[in-house]
């Protein structure tokens, strides 16, 4: 399935609540949690990880991966954490929303 | 995750660490891909297209990459540097003694500087208020070639035939002229004067400025017979109309019918000139005081100066060629066309300071803005020595600073940033000093020109700029010192007491070059406040204290000569009955005001040799005049009251004319052929020689000699003053004696409107200016030289006794008594003070000549100021050293010896 930049946006930042990724990570955890249904795409991913970057939501340093090789991770900064809490109630609000109209059983006369 | 490293990414390295990011999740990919069982080709071909189009949002990544680091750069310098500034502050406020000696310091120095900065920029600089484009805006100079001087004249007054053919120049936009003159409103004893500016009518439009409140007079009003109409100055309109609205309509009768206030000048608008002005006048005025249209097309009423608006596509050269060309057609055919010896025009500045005719005080001024200098520079070496003394204090704090890793760079920039701090604090105190400063020396020493605003956005960044120079370059020593060495040197040293003698050797270095700079100032002081001495000493030949001369103003038409001679008479009669008058005389011409030049033959003279101040000038003067300007007779006698009405004519004669015409025989019984006979052919009527007169000023304060003869008034000589100056030696110069002489004359006669009395002095006081501007000045840095120069040489000493403790303690205890430790540490300082006072002799013997010019009649190299001096500086010196010398004194061995 397709994804909205904005929903990306809030992927990466829950991806990130546990604790610091690299890009790579963030895909695969993605994946993983929705079972493989988002998949997401490698240049948005990273477009999005870089803009959050210079917005404060992230910060990143280079480290040593699982397999001893050089990558970068971003971990949330206090503006990101804030920034995901934000983006999280709104969007459940959203999908409550939308969730009542898919289950809605007809339109009222 | 192992340990964190510091990110270091810098902004070259944007590409790189993008490419690294992608690579790797690419490489997973491909594992991730080959682990599920594909090939390691076919993972690739897969990896490459999920990857798409890499180097398209590459790029993008790297662009945003760049802008992150870049704000992460600003973000941490900022830090940087607010971290620097606290700890600045912190530094600086542990030490509170010493911050405020050395904002002390930049305030004097640079508040000096800013003071006579803001009285070369108001003369010499800033072009007069609202003037539109000033650098095309010139004065007219004409320049001759003068026989009797042997030398080009310059002079900046024209006649009007010539002014009128030069607003023909094509070169020239426009050509405007001007004449300041004094106007009497009211009349009687409560008149008051006001300066008054004739000005032809193009002259607002020329220079572009444009009404405050209504309007300007037009060229076509100033015409003969033209509207009576005046602009306000914004001063005299505040002052006298109350700032209303209502003066529009209000007239002002100055002794010529009404003139009707049309409008007001902007406030500042002085003019072409930066003297105060009251009234804008047109130029039709000179009219209605003169009658006659003489002043029209006579080239021998050169009253007036003139300016003209350049054509911005036209070279100085080629307009005042052209300009040349115009004078000389206009003055062909006139009787001083055959005496023109290679005339030429010139066009200066607007400034009139930066042209021909600069008065000395722009000068001085100039020369005064060099002194300033140097007085920030004793001030900066003066916070050098102290901020060395203070990181040397420090060395062992800095000794650990550098252990801890700080960059030698950022050490630097430390210091560097305290000696900054210190030096802004000192500038802005700098600018409101300097602001008082220039408005008093404005007010006392130059009245005539008029100072708007005291700061303007000039001084300020000047001031600003300053602070910036003198505080780097004062902390710059002090900060390439304290960061120069190894750590453990500089450890060692700090044990030490912090005192090597190359430190040592500095500071007494910048002791040496302090007081050398204060010896320069000092002799400067010095120089001028003699030369301002025996300016107030100098023998004018008559005596200029007690003098007090009276000008009666008529109302328009005059008054017809033979009245006016006796009117005259009568006046001075009265006069010498006024309590308090001792003596009163009447003349045509007066020392520092007029002067008149005739025709001239000697009896036995082939030809009259003309000194260089022109001449021979003649007094035409009652009996009495000579008595009350206190001029002394050499030989035979004085004019008499019997010489005054026919008879036989008589002349007196000074010494200079005496012994240049007749060197060896006594002039006593000879005859002077004064002016053209009847028909304007040779004189034939003979003055006879009856007495010699001491030499006496003429215009000049500076002693020249000058050929001057006195004949009794009225003998057939043509009057120009009607009733002439009356001179009257008075017991005092109160204002009541004044009102006394001026009522005695108004009472003459209902036709006197109005008389300026005034004492001598006041006139030639403003020719010494140049001097009490130099003697003040000068004086005035001197001090402060010496005062910094003092906290200097003070600061010093104390330092090194405080340094030398231990040494002392040692002498102490080994039996040295109190006395040789004082005279220790004073023969040091009377050393360390001997030579820079000979450097500083040195160079003041060197630039001697350059303020010759300066100087009245005062040798540059005048052994008595050079002698006070020496002797003050050394006084100083031993002065400011007693205190340390007896601290010294008074060391206890033993706390000496324990302390580190």
């Amino acid at each position: 399935m397709n994804l909205l930049q904005g929903t990306l946006d809030l992927l990466v930042l829950k991806a990130l609540m546990f604790g610091p990724l690299h890009g790579y990570g963030v895909a695969r955890w993605v994946r993983e949690t929705t079972d493989d249904t988002l998949v997401v795409e490698e240049g948005a991913l990273y477009t999005s990880l870089h803009r959050m970057e210079r917005r404060g939501w992230l910060e990143s340093e280079w480290g040593v991966s699982e397999n001893n090789r050089r990558a970068k991770y971003y971990s949330l900064t206090k503006a990101g954490r804030r920034r995901l809490d934000e983006e999280l109630s709104l969007w459940v609000r959203y999908a409550e929303a939308v969730f009542k109209v898919v289950k809605a059983r007809g339109a009222e006369a | 995750m192992s340990g964190r490293i510091r990110r270091v990414l810098r902004l070259g390295d944007a590409r790189r660490g993008v490419d690294e990011e992608l690579s790797y999740h690419f490489d997973r990919t491909v594992e991730e891909l080959m682990s599920q069982g594909e090939t390691r080709e076919d993972a690739e071909a897969e990896a490459v297209r999920r990857f798409g189009d890499v180097t398209r949002y590459s790029t993008e990544l790297e662009r945003i990459d760049r802008g992150v680091e870049t704000k992460r750069r600003w973000i941490d310098r900022l830090d940087v540097g607010r971290q620097s500034l606290k700890y600045a502050v912190r530094s600086l406020g542990r030490s509170p003694g010493l911050a405020i000696g050395v904002i002390i310091a930049f305030a004097l120095g640079i508040g000096a500087n800013l003071t006579m900065y803001s009285v070369v920029d108001r003369l010499l600089l800033r072009p007069p208020e609202h003037i539109a484009e000033p650098e095309s805006v010139k004065r007219i100079y004409v320049s001759e070639y003068l026989s009797f001087l042997q030398d080009r004249f310059t002079g900046g007054t024209l006649s009007y035939p010539v002014y009128r053919q030069l607003r023909t120049v094509s070169a020239f936009d426009d050509v405007a002229a001007w004449a300041p003159r004094t106007v009497t409103l009211g009349a009687g004893l409560d008149a008051i004067e006001r300066k008054a500016v004739f000005v032809t009518g193009n002259f607002f439009g020329m220079l572009g400025v444009e009404p405050a409140v209504g309007r300007f007079f037009s060229e076509a009003e100033d015409r003969i017979g033209g509207p009576q109409q005046v602009v306000l100055s914004s001063t005299a309109w505040q002052r006298d109309f109350g700032g209303s609205p209502d003066a529009l309509g209000q007239t002002v009768d100055f002794g010529y019918g009404p003139y009707e206030v049309i409008g007001v000048a902007p406030e500042g608008f002085t003019g072409v000139d930066l003297a105060a002005v009251d009234l804008w006048l047109p130029f039709h005025v000179v009219h209605a005081q003169t009658s006659g249209t003489e002043w029209q097309e006579d080239h021998g009423w050169q009253f007036f100066e003139t300016v003209a608006r350049m054509r911005t596509d036209v070279t100085l050269a080629a307009a005042e060629a052209e300009a040349t060309a115009a004078w000389i057609a206009a003055r062909a055919g006139s009787e001083f066309a055959a005496e023109d010896t290679d005339p030429a025009i010139l066009l200066s500045s607007v400034l009139s300071a930066r042209g021909p005719e600069a008065p000395p005080e722009s000068v001085v001024a100039r020369l005064l803005l060099i002194v300033s200098a140097i007085v920030l520079l004793i001030a900066a070496v003066n916070v050098a020595n102290l901020l060395l003394a203070r990181s040397l204090r420090q060395r062992r704090e800095i000794a650990v600073r550098l252990a801890l890793g700080i960059s030698r760079r950022r050490l630097i920039g430390q210091i560097m940033l305290e000696g900054m701090l210190l030096a802004v604090a000192g500038g802005v105190a700098a600018l409101l000093l300097a602001t008082w400063g220039s408005t008093v020396i404005g007010r006392v020493l130059l009245p005539d020109v008029e100072w708007g605003g005291g700061t303007n956005l000039r001084v300020t960044l000047v001031a600003a700029a300053l602070a910036l120079v003198a505080g780097g370059a004062a902390a710059l020593i002090p900060a390439l010192q304290a960061a120069r060495g190894t750590v453990s040197d500089t450890l060692r040293q700090a044990g030490a007491g912090g005192v090597t003698r190359r430190t040592a050797r500095m500071r007494t270095g910048l002791a040496l070059l302090q007081t050398a700079l204060s010896v320069l100032l000092l002799v400067g002081a010095g120089l001028f406040v003699r030369s301002l001495d025996r300016v107030r000493d100098a023998d004018f030949g008559f005596d200029p204290h007690n003098l007090v001369y009276a000008i009666p103003r008529t109302v328009a038409g005059g008054i017809p000569e033979a009245e006016a001679l006796e009117l005259a008479e009568r006046g001075r009669q009265n006069l010498q009955r006024v309590q308090g008058v001792r003596a009163a005389g009447t003349t045509q011409t007066l020392p520092f005001h007029s002067s008149r030049s005739m025709r001239l033959r000697a009896e036995g003279v082939d030809s009259i040799p003309t000194p260089t101040t022109g001449g021979p000038y003649v007094h035409a003067v009652s009996a009495g005049y000579i008595e009350a300007m206190d001029l002394d007779i050499l030989a035979g006698r004085s004019i008499a009251e019997s010489d005054v009405g026919p008879g036989p004519a008589v002349a007196v004669v000074n010494e200079s004319m005496a012994q240049a015409l007749w060197p060896d025989r006594s002039p006593l019984g000879r005859c002077l052929y004064v002016g053209n006979g009847p028909d304007g052919g040779s004189q034939t009527r003979c003055w006879e020689v009856v007495g010699v007169v001491e030499n006496s000023r003429r215009q000049q304060v500076v002693d020249e000699t000058t050929f001057q003869y006195y004949v009794p008034i009225a003998q057939q000589l043509p009057v120009s003053l009607a009733t002439g100056v009356f001179v009257i030696r008075v017991a005092d110069e109160t204002p009541g004696t004044l009102n006394a002489i001026r009522r005695t004359i108004l009472d003459l006669d209902p036709r006197f409107r109005y008389v300026e009395a005034e004492p001598m002095m006041s006139r030639i006081d403003p020719r010494t200016r140049s001097w009490a501007l130099g003697a003040t000045v000068f004086s005035i840095f001197g001090l402060l030289a010496l005062i910094v120069a003092s906290i200097g040489l003070y600061s010093v000493l104390s330092f090194d006794v405080a340094q030398r403790t231990r040494e002392i303690g040692v002498r102490s205890a080994l039996g040295a008594s109190a006395r040789a430790q004082v005279s220790m540490i004073v023969g040091n300082a009377l050393r360390i003070t001997a030579i820079g006072v000979a450097a500083g002799v040195i160079a003041a013997l060197a630039l001697a000549g350059r303020i010759e010019p300066l100087l009245f009649e005062i040798p540059p190299r005048d052994p008595v100021t050079f002698v006070i001096v020496v002797l003050a500086l050394h006084i100083v010196a031993a002065f400011a050293s007693s205190i340390p010398a007896w601290k010294a004194s008074r060391v206890d061995p033993n706390i000496a010896l324990r302390a580190d």
